[in-house]
């Protein structure tokens, strides 16, 4: 029988990432290691990997009753439902003003608010399978100046695709007025590639030709991401306490702490690839995927 | 070859096996297995009555080789009903002694038709009659003058006696009768000569003159009555004949023109110079036809297929006497189907919708109510519901109950569609009511959520996926074809997780993704 001869495409579809790389490599069991923040968390501060600190965890309504009088006066720390998807139900907070919560979007949020948004985690809106979900409250981050220059109203990652201990692609997401505080790419952020051998980032001309932020001008390309090295130590050490061999990890830069862990995903999507202007099969094809 | 490309072989083998055990050993015909095309025939008769006797026949349509009658039904209202049979025909007889003000009766049937095309002989003489049967389709009657000096004037004026080859002179007759006797719509009854004198009739005056003529050589003929079959409400029926040749009756119809031939579509009445009704005088009677095409799987086929062993119909005899419907049976089928659909469409083509099966049973909600009214009441539930939704988000109100009030929002509405489609007497909008009710209030949830999230524009590009997925669910599970096909052949189904298994592994890049990475894979070729 001819065996049939064709070429691989350097791009990886959903389909190709579920099948070969998700399904293959990570196991079921290990998924709650990604997908439960307050899991991922604990793990990450067992290993001494920083992340931003734990303030608070909300399992349950009965513990809502005092949910807003313990955040009462608090200000810097965001609230996260513990199974997010895609950053939904973010809110962080920079400050308490006048018995109202204000935050980095320039939202306030009265008492009301804040519990409808703690009763809609707990209810599951924002969690990957709608059912009943936690809610973090944690640290929020203090930007490192490098990257506070760039960024508009809002905290930009890095976001760093791992398999098997090696980083294949890198790409830091900055929020845009558009994005309302975001980082998201969908929700309109801006992606920039980084080259992942010097954490210098650049845009590719095939994804676009602006080298400027939208709102501010700063120029977002040449920026040698500051700690580069210890995100790349972390990258290729995090898959020995959580075995996910194909992981996506999403960095912060904290001003006081450095690179920060904000979460791991165990399916990281895939624009990465149009950002970069390169397939991600084609690299993970380099580490050996095995495939026949 | 690994575990999942064996299961899929076994299953494709099996399923084979299965189908061609049932069509080699166990008869499996087509015919048994696909729907034909016909149409429901609905006769409503209305007579009133002041007191007195009412006696109404009507001709019932008999079963021949052009046409088969089946699924009859008779609502008497206040009549006795019986049936006679009359020679070849079948007169349906309503009757009651004292009867008072407006009744209503209808006679409903299928007729499943095809067309007859009758093969003549090249040379026939027109044959003596000894037969004393064939006697009735040679006699002179009142309005059939044969042998009257006229009629045989014009046969002579044809060329015609009896002498003549058979079919040589039908065709002449055939000829003069359809080309130079103009077709009028005379309403009453027209007798061969005064269509003869006048050179002009209706169907009935035409056909009697041309029964009238060939009885005169000596060839036997019969006049025919009936309905011309097409969409629609009518109350004219027509006629045309039949002549004795060798030993067929062959359809001649010199109205509409059709030589030895019996169209699909007429629908054989009775035979004979009959009326289509017979009533008492002094009622005002009233009669109309209602005929809708319609695919049918006939019962008998039905039946046939339910003696087969390894048969789902055994299991819609079980569904029969549970009061269950056959197109629910047919719905629960093909819901795998609508369901490998949207496989396809998530994963091959890639497009995001609502819920991972909603499409599937949405479509499957819509039999009753087509896919049009289906996507109108759809739309109006999500997007009305949406605004609700948005509503009720300003009073604060958590997940579950927020949900709750959505869904006693969706029943109102159904309810409501469906008064109004009563109301303004659309049947379609009126059977909105088999929305998947919880399914709904969550897209509702979901569509809000989205819109809140991503925004509107991104809302209703995920709403016309899930509506574009809706609409090739719909064409697949209500396909009448695939409908009787997976009825006949349920193993079908083993195609379906033969199908979940190969796109279950599947690694292909999806159609939206070749779109979002053109460039890559544009610029990956370009170098290559």
């Amino acid at each position: 029988m001819k065996k049939r001869q064709r070429k691989q495409p350097a791009v990886l579809g959903m389909n190709k990432r579920n099948v070969d790389f998700i399904y293959k490599y990570n196991q079921r069991k290990h998924y709650k290691l990604a997908d439960d923040k307050i899991i991922s968390k604990s793990l990450l501060e067992k290993h001494n990997i920083p992340t931003p600190k734990l303030i608070k965890v909300y399992k349950h309504f009965f513990q809502l009753r005092n949910y807003t009088d313990e955040l009462a006066g608090l200000s810097n720390f965001a609230i996260k439902p513990a199974n997010g998807r895609g950053g939904g139900g973010i809110v962080i907070i920079d400050d308490y003003i006048n018995g109202k919560w204000i935050t980095t979007s320039g939202k306030s949020l009265d008492k009301r608010d804040m519990y409808q948004h703690a009763a809609d985690i707990l209810s599951g809106v924002y969690s990957l399978d709608n059912t009943n979900d936690s809610i973090i409250i944690e640290d929020k981050i203090q930007l490192h100046p490098v990257l506070n220059n760039i960024t508009y109203k809002g905290i930009p990652d890095i976001r760093v695709i791992v398999f098997k201990q090696v980083p294949v692609m890198a790409m830091m997401r900055i929020p845009t007025s558009l994005s309302d505080g975001k980082a998201n790419l969908h929700a309109g952020g801006i992606g920039v590639a980084i080259d992942i051998k010097t954490g210098i980032t650049f845009v590719d001309p095939l994804y676009s030709k602006d080298e400027i932020h939208p709102d501010n001008g700063q120029k977002i390309t040449g920026i040698t991401i500051p700690h580069w090295e210890q995100i790349i130590v972390i990258s290729t050490k995090i898959q020995k306490i959580a075995p996910l061999p194909y992981m996506g990890i999403d960095f912060i830069l904290d001003e006081r702490y450095g690179a920060q862990i904000l979460e791991l995903n165990v399916r990281p999507g895939l624009e990465i690839q149009n950002v970069n202007g390169k397939g991600l099969y084609s690299e993970l094809s380099k580490i050996g995927s095995n495939h026949e | 070859m690994s575990v999942k490309n064996i299961l899929i072989v076994v299953l494709l083998v099996v399923f084979n096996g299965l189908v061609l055990v049932k069509i080699f050993v166990l008869d499996y015909t087509p015919s048994t297995i696909l729907p034909e095309t016909g149409y429901r025939v609905k006769l409503e008769m209305e007579a009133t009555g002041h007191g007195s006797e009412i006696n109404i026949r009507a001709m019932l349509p008999p079963n021949t080789q052009h046409q088969d009658i089946f699924d009859e039904q008779v609502v008497s209202d206040n009549f006795n009903y019986g049936q006679i049979n009359a020679g070849l025909n079948r007169i349906g007889h309503w009757y009651n002694n004292a009867i008072n003000g407006p009744q209503k009766i209808t006679y409903t049937f299928n007729v499943i038709s095809k067309k007859v095309n009758f093969m003549l002989p090249k040379k026939l003489s027109i044959p003596v009659s000894t037969d004393p049967n064939l006697n009735r389709y040679l006699e002179k009657t009142d309005l059939i003058q044969v042998r009257n000096k006229d009629i045989l004037r014009q046969l002579s004026a044809l060329g015609i006696d009896r002498n003549s080859d058979m079919i040589v002179a039908i065709r002449k007759i055939y000829k003069y009768i359809s080309e130079d006797i103009k077709t009028t719509g005379f309403s009453g009854k027209t007798d061969a000569i005064t269509t003869l004198r006048l050179r002009e009739a209706s169907c009935n005056g035409k056909s009697r003159l041309f029964v009238a003529m060939l009885r005169t050589l000596g060839i036997p003929s019969r006049l025919v009555g009936g309905l011309i079959l097409n969409s629609g409400s009518k109350t004219v029926t027509h006629q045309w004949l039949e002549v004795l040749i060798g030993d067929q009756w062959v359809t001649m119809d010199p109205t509409n023109r059709h030589f030895a031939v019996t169209p699909k579509n007429y629908l054989i009445t009775y035979y004979g110079d009959e009326p289509f009704f017979k009533r008492t005088s002094n009622v005002n009677f009233k009669y109309i036809f209602n005929i809708e095409r319609e695919n049918f799987t006939r019962n008998a086929d039905v039946e046939g297929l339910a003696a087969h062993p390894l048969n789902i119909m055994n299991a819609w005899s079980l569904f029969n006497k549970a009061g269950l419907s056959m197109s629910l049976l047919r719905v629960i089928l093909l819901i795998p189907l609508g369901a490998l659909v949207t496989i396809i469409f998530r994963n091959v083509i890639g497009l995001q919708t609502f819920g991972t099966f909603l499409p599937a049973l949405i479509a499957s909600s819509f039999r009753e109510t087509n896919l049009l009214w289906g996507v109108v009441a759809f739309s109006s539930i999500i997007v009305v519901g949406s605004l609700l939704r948005w509503v009720i988000d300003k009073l604060k109100i958590t997940h579950t109950p927020k949900l709750t009030i959505l869904l006693v929002f969706v029943v109102l509405s159904i309810l409501v569609i469906s008064a109004t489609g009563v109301l303004i007497d659309n049947m379609y909008l009126a059977k909105a009511t088999l929305f998947p009710l919880a399914l709904m209030s969550i897209t509702i949830e979901r569509f809000a959520l989205l819109t809140q999230e991503s925004g509107a524009k991104e809302a209703f590009r995920i709403y016309t996926n899930t509506i574009i997925t809706v609409i090739f669910c719909y064409l697949v599970i209500n396909a009448e074809v695939l409908q009787t096909f997976v009825m006949a052949f349920p193993e079908t189904l083993l195609l379906v997780i033969a199908g979940g298994l190969y796109f279950g592994n599947w690694v292909g890049i999806r159609v939206t993704e070749l779109v979002r990475f053109r460039k890559l894979i544009f610029n990956e070729e370009k170098t290559a």
